[in-house]
Parts: C-alpha cells; structure tokens; sequence
C-alpha cells in the first residue's frame, strides 16, 4: 500500500535518511519510533510531497507518487498533521473542519452537521464557533488530528500526536483513535516518542535509527530487540 | 434590515449629486474616492484576503487605462467595447506576472511585483508611439451617451460621470463579496493563514494565488479605465510605484481583509488631504501624523476599528 525503496535526503551535511526502505502491506496502526533525528518527520515529508527526496522512489498503492505535489497526494486519499500541531488560527472549529471536507467536494450543507458530529466525538462541541486560536494546545491537537480524520483518508500520517497533550486529553485521542481505526480501517502511521502511548495503540513499531529502518514487529518484540535497546541508549 | 439600510445608502449615493448640486468640488472628491476605492477592492482580495502584498498593483490599473486608451483613440472603439476588452487585458497580464511573482514568497514576492511594476511603468514611460511617453496620454473621451428607450445618461458633466464611477465601485464591491462568502474565498482566507497547510488539505496553492492575482489586477485595470476616462488623459505616474505603495497604504488603512476597508481608505486617503489643505504647507505633514497615528492606534485598520468599537457599544 505504502512503498518507500531507498529515500535519501541531506540538510546540508546533515544525512535525515540515508538509504530508506519500508513497505506497509496492510490497513493497521503502525508506530514509527526512533531517537531524535533518526529522519521520522523527514520520512514524512518525502511521503507526504512536503519534500522531494535527494534519491529514493515512493508508491501509494503501486504508483509512483515521489515528488507530487501535496494537493494531489491529498486527493489520492493520504492525510497528515504536523509536529508543531497547524490548524488555521482565524477559523472556527467548524470553520477549520469545514474547510477540510471542502477540499473533499462535500457539499456546504453537509459539512456543518458531519464537522459538530466528530467535535461532539472529541468533547469540542461547545468550542464550535469558537477561533483555534482561542483553544488550548491540546485542544488544538485534537482539532488538528479530527481535522485530519474527517475526510476519511485512507493513508493517514499523525506526527507525534501525543506531544503536548494533557493525560486527560490523551485518554480522550487514544479512545477516538482506535474507534476511527475500527469505524474505518486503513494505513494509520503514528510518529510517536510517549511509549506508552504508542505500545497501547499500535499493532506494529518501525524503529528508525540514522535515517534508515532497524527494525519492525509487535510492539513486545520490539521492546526487547537488542538492536533497539542499543541504538536507543548507544 | 440590514437590507433595507444598504439600498437607502445606495439610494443617497445615486442621489448625491442633486443633493450636492451647489457643491461640484464635493462630487469631484467622492468621484475620485470611488474611482481609487476600484483598484484598491481588487488589492484587497490579495492583500487582505490571500495575503499577498503586491508593490506593482497600478502597474496594472495601468495595462487597462492605457489599453483603453489606444482602443478608444486610435482604434476608434467605443467606450463601452473598450472596458471590458482593457479589464480582460489587465487581468490576462496579471496571470501572466502573476505566475512568475508567485514563484516567491513574502518579502521576495514583494520585491519581484515592485520590479514588475518599475518595468510596466517604464514601458509607460517610455514607449511615445504608444502610450504617447511621459507627456501623457491626451484625449481620452468619457463615454458616449446611453441611452435605453426615453431614458438617457451622459456621461459628460460631473454628476453623470459621478454616477458612472459609484456603478463601476458598486460592482466591484458586489464581486468582491461574492468572492469571500464562496469557497473559493474561503480557500483564499486559508492560505493567508497557513499556506502550506492550505496545500497538504488538498488546495492547489498556486492556482488559487494566480487566479486572485489575475482577478486583483483585472478589477483595478478596470479602475484604471474609469480612471483616466474621468480625467481625459491618462499619465504614467498615475500608475508609478510610488501611485503602488499608496493603494497599499488605502487598503492598510482602510482595513485590509475587510469588505468596506478599501472604500474607507481610499476616502480617507483622498479626502483628507484635500480638506487639510487649509494647513497649506503643513498638510502632508500633518496627513502622515495621522496615518502614523491610525497604524499605531487601529493596527486593524479604520474598518477594524469601527467594527471593535461597534461590538462594544452593542455588549
């Protein structure tokens, strides 16, 4: 379904991926873990088109998407949020998840009822009217993640969605999460450094360590991979 | 309501001319609002709503005047074939520098839309077989009667031309409504905010910010022509970088981003001065105070203000 064959890419003499390959061959929930600048958020980028890779082939689905540009990987079905959480400030929630189903061509009538349906799923409903701007950060990561969500995406890339979000609210995205991933299965891949959060939801790990992939399996086995241990505290 | 308030404004403006009939420097300034509020409404639409702020915008009120103008007076065509033909011209060069500027960003967009307009005015400047060089364009004709059935208008006097102008502000404030309450203004708004998320939602980023650069520079060629048909001459510095950076001014203090924010600026910034003209040498002087004054106080511009200070009075 998701096929990256060799990604490179470099920040100058930074190396973010060297040499990357991974495939996802089933709907699922998948966590990709790794030290800080293994090239998780780089890996997402290349997938997503915010950024073409130095080398390297990406394929959604067996076509090759590498370098498209973001728009058109969103019509293939391929949704993303971000590390520093982006929502449109100005807007409304419902503004703000309005604006997603429009890019989806549904109609103006339909979008009011669908967006209060999935703020109600998150506890936002009585911040409908309400500028993102004026939410909390958490808030505003569970609007970003809904926002995300309500077009139905079929390849779904959250970047560290857990981070700087109260435990409370956290319980709040873990339950919508996984009712999301059963009302509609597809490729959901979770960036994630809060490990019990990821081990929880996720089916499977991808370790990255120095812009490639060490490792993968269930969550247990990854935990006691050698290979893992050693990158995470070498 | 709200209804009935805006067709009794309209009504009043249409009539302003018998109710103002002693008072021709009066009409002549509000003519001259509305015709500098055009182009400013098509600024708007880019600056304060797509957030794209082009140094170059009367380059292309420009385009359409001095199309217009060759049209009229050396083709012989009739006012009323000319604007349509000069507003498609102006629109057509604005997606075609649009698609260039649009390679760049912020700052750099700015500093590419100011050469644009540097070249398109010296080509104005310039070019004496066409746009008759730094002399100016003489000879612009207003436009022909109309006339439908027993009723007729000219456009000759003042007050008809007046007439004339408040219709062409009309529309443009009418299609600059239509675009923000649409889709299509509703991506605009949200490539303002956060382009780039704008893009990974699915919007083609590039093609909403040329089409808003080509309709921007089409709606201010069309003031453009109204422009210098009111004038009957049409003159490069009428559409130089410094006439740029003060439609930039109007919408900023007008309000950029807000519906009447181009229609107050442009009367503030065009009447104003004239009714300073008392403090004679002092006048400019005393009009930068105020418009320092307005961005420190009303960083929302002058329709941002109005619109604070009317939710307070309605708490």
């Amino acid at each position: 379904m998701i096929e990256v064959r060799g990604a490179a890419k470099r920040y100058g003499g930074v190396v973010a991926l060297a040499d990357c390959s991974m495939a996802i061959e089933r709907p699922g929930i998948y966590g990709l873990i790794g030290p800080n600048g293994a090239g998780k958020t780089t890996l997402f980028d290349v997938i997503t088109g915010a950024t073409l890779p130095d080398a390297g082939r990406v394929r959604i689905e067996g076509r090759d998407v590498t370098g498209i540009a973001p728009h058109r990987l969103a019509a293939l079905g391929v949704a993303r949020s971000f590390q520093e959480c982006r929502v449109f400030p100005q807007f409304t929630c419902l503004e703000n998840l309005g604006f997603s189903l429009q890019m989806h061509r549904v109609g103006k009538t339909l979008r009011r009822e669908q967006a209060l349906r999935m703020l109600r799923l998150v506890n936002l409903e009585s911040y409908a009217d309400e500028p993102a701007a004026s939410l909390s950060f958490g808030q505003r990561r569970l609007l970003e993640i809904v926002g995300t969500f309500i077009v139905q995406p079929r390849f779904l890339l959250l970047d560290e969605p857990a981070s700087g979000v109260n435990p409370m609210l956290l319980e709040t995205l873990t339950g919508f999460l996984r009712a999301m991933y059963q009302q509609r299965p597809g490729v959901f891949l979770i960036v994630e450094h809060n490990m019990q959060f990821i081990m929880e939801l996720a089916q499977e790990l991808i370790v990255m360590h120095q812009g490639a992939v060490l490792d993968r399996g269930a969550p247990e086995a990854i935990q006691a991979s050698p290979r893992v241990i050693e990158a995470y505290l070498g | 309501m709200k209804l009935a308030a805006v067709a009794a404004v309209i009504a009043f403006l249409y009539a302003l001319p018998a109710v103002a009939s002693g008072q021709p420097y009066v009409l002549h300034i509000i003519a001259l609002s509305c015709l500098y509020a055009i182009p400013a409404i098509g600024l708007n639409v880019m600056l304060g709503y797509t957030g794209l702020v082009s140094l170059g915008h009367m380059a292309f009120a420009g385009i359409g005047a001095y199309t217009a103008a060759v049209l009229m007076v050396d083709a012989k065509l009739s006012f009323w074939l000319a604007l349509p033909i000069a507003t498609i011209t102006a629109g057509a060069a604005g997606f075609a520098v649009g698609s260039i500027c649009l390679r760049f960003r912020t700052h750099y967009f700015m500093i590419v839309t100011l050469a644009f307009g540097l070249l398109l005015h010296q080509v104005m400047n310039n070019w004496d077989e066409v746009t008759r060089g730094a002399a100016g364009f003489p000879g612009i004709p207003r436009p022909a009667p109309l006339a439908i059935g027993d009723w007729s208008h000219s456009f000759g006097p003042l007050a008809g031309f007046y007439r004339l102008a408040l219709t062409g502000l009309l529309a443009a404030f009418a299609l600059q409504w239509a675009i923000v309450r649409s889709d299509f203004g509703k991506v605009l708004v949200a490539i303002r905010q956060d382009e780039k998320l704008a893009g990974f939602k699915g919007a083609n980023t590039m093609l909403y910010k040329t089409t808003v650069f080509a309709l921007g520079s089409a709606i201010a060629g069309f003031g453009g022509v109204l422009f210098v048909s009111f004038l009957r001459a049409a003159s490069p510095d009428a559409f130089s970088l410094a006439e740029s950076i003060n439609m930039v001014l109007i919408v900023i203090i007008g309000g950029a981003g807000y519906l009447a924010g181009p229609l107050i600026g442009a009367l503030v910034y065009i009447a104003v001065p004239e009714y300073l003209r008392a403090a004679n040498e002092l006048r400019l002087v005393l009009f930068g105070v105020l418009l320092v004054l307005i961005t420190l106080f009303a960083p929302q511009g002058l329709a941002g203000l109005l619109q604070s200070g009317w939710k307070r009075v309605r708490r």
